[in-house]
């Protein structure tokens, strides 16, 4: 679980941060089309305070970059350092997606 | 529809954020809003999330959390802003620990402290003395780098804030020596009055305390100050105020503090001041300033002499000034601190000036203004009465005063006319008679109070018509020739008081001045004397200006004046009572110091009215009845 460090600094953000890294492995995205992009995969509107929070935190680990452009709406996009963060978190993600799921299909039933 | 745009919604919004991070995401962030709005128009919860995230980075912006607003690991800035914010907070402490200590050492004043007290006040004032050496430490490097821009000239701006810090503590140090170092109306400092703090350091304790102490807790004694004293309390906070905006202001445009520190962050006037755009680079802690162009600026000396070559107008602007220049926005946080600053300032003294005047008694609403400080509220004894002895009303022609007197004289529970008994002369206070010198109780009532459960020694007591004059001696109306000459031999004509020492003089208010009068005009007549709450006077002028008709001349009011003839009590035991909140407080603590010692003197909550002078009655009536029995 080493390599999940990057994210443990980010407490509750953890979830936000996690959303914004898998939105930007699709491609470079800006604010808003984060928000809605996220929002069709998850079912969660990330509110704009918590979304650049998590940005800029995101931004001083170096796991994205903002992208140079002409529009007033920056884009991020993901880092190499980004994309193995993400990989360590949803690995742990879906070991735990994996047991529960294995252990609901066994053995629980109403007694 | 809302009636403004989204555009100007998305700006409001977006001042929640500090200037720094409006800089680095303010344009983005204004998109994202937009957006958003433009598919919610209403959402609290946006709005909640937006002021939540503007709050941490504000505090992310002070060094007290989180990660720096453009996302570099810039520690030298988030170490210099955190620095400042820990200045701010021992300049608090500081100010509260004055305010502290000030009460402490006030406190000393009126009673002589505990051990535990003692050793309190002799700590915090180590404490004051050591935080106060470190702040004149740290302010020197300050002082002299203004002083060598300002010798050196080309150092305009910086004439401004030296002047108003110099214009406050001139004023402030004048005043402490006005004072002498001592507290207003109080007395003098224990210390300072002949010890060695040197004029003017009270003076900064004052300013900042004195309105806590004094006006708040005592605002009754501001009465008795002579107006230079309060011209100089009411400059004080704004010298204050002047003082501590020139140091900021010059701390601001120096870099005095920047270049000392071991810490050297990218261009800013020091403090927690950012720029719009900050360099992108990380901080090295060796790193010169960068000036605006972004290429560093030359060493000190170097800078120096280019002034020097180009003349006076070249250096005026600082490199601290270059960020400014780049910064989008017109609202600075200077100007955003004068511009709310100084309402604040105007606010914060017409409500000081407005409660001043109404505690002063100049506007109305000074009950409600005690009310509300709690400086009236007595507790209500719990007053248990034996079943009442008899009460005789009548009258007599008194020659003293020139009219028909009425008269009462109680009898304690058991006893009845004819008994020998020791007597209680009770005189009322002013705009009452005979039949309401005591307050919430009748005289037969008076006597058969039973204060800590055990009823009073028997004795009697008489009340008497003795009008509005305060009891001392008016052309053709002499109340105090009256009591003596006329109501006290008839008393001891019923034998009441026929023995030596058997007669005590009792009052509230006017009559509690007038027991006083008495007693020191007939020491050997009067054996005991309790005044609750005395109308003592400090000045004639004032006497005349509350109750023209108190006294008949100066003359009186001097022959009359009960502080300076308290010596005449000699060994006659006294007992005075009067609340904080009593307007004639400044008259009864200069006569508790006039008197003779064991004296009993009991000051406390309270103000001059109905539920203090009842609360008092039983403890008095005690205190007499024990001096007349022994």
């Amino acid at each position: 679980m080493s390599e999940n460090k990057a994210l443990d600094g980010f407490g509750r953000y953890a979830g936000p941060a996690t959303l914004i890294l898998a939105s930007l492995a699709g491609g470079a995205k800006h604010g808003y089309a984060l928000t809605k992009d996220i929002e069709s995969f998850a079912g969660v509107r990330v509110a704009p305070g918590t979304l650049y929070e998590a940005l800029a935190r995101l931004q001083g680990q170096g796991l994205i970059e903002p992208v140079e452009s002409q529009d007033r709406r920056r884009p991020y996009r993901l880092t190499a350092a980004g994309a193995t963060t993400l990989q360590a978190q949803l690995d742990a993600q879906r070991r735990v997606a994996d047991v529960g799921l294995r252990r609901l299909a066994q053995g629980w039933g109403p007694a | 529809m809302s009636v403004s745009g989204p555009r100007e919604r998305a700006a409001r919004l977006l001042r929640c954020y500090p200037r720094a991070w409006r800089a680095r995401y303010g344009e983005e962030f204004t998109e994202l809003l937009i957006a958003d709005l433009a598919e919610r128009p209403r959402s609290p919860a946006r709005t909640a999330d937006v002021i939540r995230g503007g709050i941490a980075a504000r505090l992310t912006d002070a060094g007290l959390c989180g990660f720096a607003p453009d996302g570099t690991e810039r520690a030298g800035q988030r170490a210099r802003a955190g620095l400042a914010s820990l200045a701010c907070c021992a300049a608090v402490f500081l100010g509260l620990g004055g305010a502290i200590w000030s009460q402490l050492t006030i406190g000393w004043q009126w009673s002589a402290p505990d051990a535990t007290a003692a050793v309190t006040t002799v700590v915090i004032s180590a404490a004051m003395l050591l935080l106060a050496g470190l702040a004149l430490l740290a302010g020197l490097p300050v002082a002299r780098a203004v002083a060598v821009r300002i010798v050196r000239g080309g150092a305009r701006d910086l004439l401004g804030p030296s002047a108003l810090f110099l214009g406050g503590l001139v004023v402030m140090v004048v005043g402490g020596r006005h004072f002498g170092n001592g507290w207003p109306g109080t007395g003098g400092h224990p210390w300072a009055h002949p010890g060695p703090v040197p004029g003017g350091v009270a003076a900064f304790c004052w300013a900042s305390t004195l309105s806590v102490s004094s006006f708040w807790a005592h605002p009754a004694a501001l009465a008795a100050f002579p107006p230079a004293e309060l011209t100089w309390m009411a400059l004080s906070p704004l010298a204050l105020a002047c003082l501590v905006t020139g140091a900021a202001a010059a701390v601001r445009r120096t870099r005095a503090l920047a270049g000392r520190a071991a810490l050297r962050g990218p261009p800013g006037p020091g403090g927690l001041r950012h720029h719009g755009r900050v360099p992108r680079r990380g901080l090295r802690l060796d790193r010169r300033p960068v000036a605006a162009t972004g290429g560093p600026v030359p060493p000190r000396r170097d800078r120096r002499r280019r002034a020097r070559r180009d003349g006076p107008g070249a250096g005026r602007r600082l490199p601290g000034g270059a960020g400014r220049a780049m910064t989008p926005s017109r609202w600075t946080r200077r100007r955003v601190l004068t511009l709310g600053l100084a309402p604040a300032a105007v606010l914060a003294c017409a409500a000081a000036g407005g409660t001043e005047l109404v505690a002063r008694g100049i506007l109305p609403g000074r009950t409600l203004l005690d009310g509300l400080e709690g400086a009236c509220s007595v507790p209500e004894p719990p007053l248990a009465f034996s079943p009442l002895g008899p009460s005789i009303d009548g009258t007599f022609s008194s020659a003293a005063r020139r009219r028909t007197v009425g008269y009462t004289i109680a009898y304690p529970p058991g006893r009845r006319r004819g008994d020998e008994l020791p007597l209680v002369v009770m005189l009322h206070g002013y705009g009452g008679n005979h039949a309401d010198a005591l307050v919430g109780m009748s005289p037969a009532q008076a006597l058969a109070l039973q204060p800590g459960g055990r009823p009073l020694a028997p004795m009697a007591l008489v009340t008497v018509d003795g009008g509005g004059g305060y009891w001392n001696p008016h052309p053709g109306d002499d109340p105090m020739a009256m009591v003596v000459h006329e109501l006290i031999p008839r008393c001891r004509r019923l034998r009441l008081g026929r023995r030596p020492g058997q007669i005590a003089a009792m009052g509230i208010s006017m009559g509690g001045y007038g027991a006083l009068l008495l007693a020191e005009k007939y020491p050997d007549l009067f054996g005991a004397v309790a005044a609750i709450s005395p109308a003592v006077w400090t000045s004639y002028p004032q006497a005349r200006q509350a109750n023209p008709g108190s006294y008949a001349s100066a003359a009186a009011f001097a022959v009359g004046d009960v502080v300076t003839h308290a010596a005449a009590l000699g060994r006659r035991p006294v007992r005075i009572a009067a609340g904080y909140g009593d307007p004639f407080y400044p008259g009864v603590r200069a006569l508790a110091r006039a008197l003779p010692p064991g004296a009993v003197v009991a000051l406390g909550p309270g103000c001059h009215d109905g539920s203090f002078f009842t609360a008092q009655e039983p403890p008095s009536l005690a205190f007499l009845a024990g001096c007349l029995t022994s």
